[in-house]
């Protein structure tokens, strides 16, 4: 086996190395057997038609408390240096919420009932699909998920995949304000 | 111009993937554009490879993107997409042929590995005289080289003990099989080389 892989600019393919030669029929494939035009397209648009037909839980508000005395507006509240909890609910899950500013930026302390295997992460409230890895729940229940952009958001709770029960749908918060 | 300029560098099109891969799960919506424009083209291949027709290469590229999008924390390292990609396309590829019974993908393949006219006839198809010699070199190898030359082929960083196990062949023997069949094709290229 000649180990040079990159001899194969000289010389007949017969003198090309094993890596340069399987090379050779590679770009021989592409030319005989070009994927269709739009493969990429077709691809994108089942991805986005998925976003649709996402399926999942939604929770409902319970509770919100400020933890500033007072009320003001939604604008206010998303610059001003603040802490307040919400609590949503479905029909076996809970999730508790503290969101808190640090330097302009929101963390967000949570903790769900029943405790189980799951990711969670802060998504755009116009994207319709998480896409992303979150944070884990501790064997409390609890997590924390730091230096979140404020903005209209939601959360996702998304099953660990192979856990026992694989029909668990995902579960989301309705848009709100962090 | 040689036959050398015609494809990318396999290598910065894995490093393009997980790049692109590492800033879709970091939030960026845009970024799996890039990732399926980049990886369709090779997905096609290494599905075309194991000898399904054109409609069901398509949907098994679909299929392996929608496992993506579904199971994307399950791949861990973005430098993994890439094979992940691939390794998930080709697993369901043999699933698909399976269902869909061997003896008619067999017989379609067949016609295509030994037509090449037809292996897109909607386009043109120029080839150089050494890529000619190529082929027709190919075409006399025994079929179970010309099927694994263009499996191997057309993966840029194939998993050979994966590989292996989905052609039920011994792991570790793809490496020397490959080589072989090479050394057969080099055999082959020397033979018609002579008449040039």
């Amino acid at each position: 086996m000649n180990p040079t892989p990159d001899n194969h600019d000289q010389g007949p393919l017969e003198s090309l190395a094993d890596d340069a030669l399987t090379l050779e029929i590679r770009r021989l494939w592409e030319i005989l057997d070009p994927p269709p035009g739009d493969l990429a397209d077709g691809v994108l648009a089942t991805l986005a038609a998925i976003d649709l037909e996402f399926e999942f839980e939604l929770l409902t508000l319970v509770e919100a408390h400020d933890a500033l005395a007072g009320t003001r507006s939604l604008t206010s509240q998303m610059s001003e240096v603040g802490q307040w909890s919400l609590e949503f609910a479905g029909p076996d899950f809970r999730v508790l919420l503290r969101i808190s500013t640090v330097n302009e930026r929101r963390r967000v302390d949570g903790w769900v009932l029943p405790r189980r295997p799951m990711r969670i992460q802060v998504a755009s409230a116009s994207a319709g699909h998480p896409s992303y890895d979150g944070v884990e729940v501790d064997a409390h229940g609890r997590f924390e998920i730091t230096n979140v952009s404020p903005g209209l958001s939601r959360l996702w709770f998304l099953p660990e995949p192979g856990e026992s029960d694989d029909s668990r749908l995902p579960i989301a918060t309705p848009p709100f304000w962090i | 111009m040689t036959m050398r300029d015609t494809a990318e560098d396999p290598a910065s099109v894995w490093d393009t993937a997980a790049t692109s891969f590492a800033r879709w799960r970091a939030g960026d919506p845009a970024a799996l554009d890039e990732l399926v424009r980049v990886m369709s083209p090779i997905l096609w291949h290494v599905v075309r490879a194991t000898g399904l027709d054109k409609e069901q290469s398509e949907d098994v590229v679909q299929t392996a993107w929608l496992a993506l999008v579904r199971s994307a924390h399950t791949v861990g390292d973005p430098q993994a997409v890439a094979r992940w990609l691939c390794t998930t396309a080709r697993r369901e590829a043999w699933r698909v042929s399976k269902n869909a019974g061997r003896s008619t993908a067999v017989d379609d393949e067949s016609l295509e590995w030994h037509m090449p006219s037809q292996a897109s006839p909607e386009s043109e198809v120029v080839l150089s005289d050494e890529q000619t010699r190529l082929w027709e070199s190919i075409g006399h190898l025994p079929d179970r080289c010309q099927k694994l030359l263009r499996i191997v082929a057309m993966e840029p960083r194939p998993d050979y003990a994966r590989i292996a196990g989905e052609l039920k062949m011994p792991i570790g023997s793809i490496g020397p099989t490959r080589g072989r069949c090479l050394d057969k094709l080099r055999h082959e290229l020397e033979r018609t080389g002579a008449g040039r």
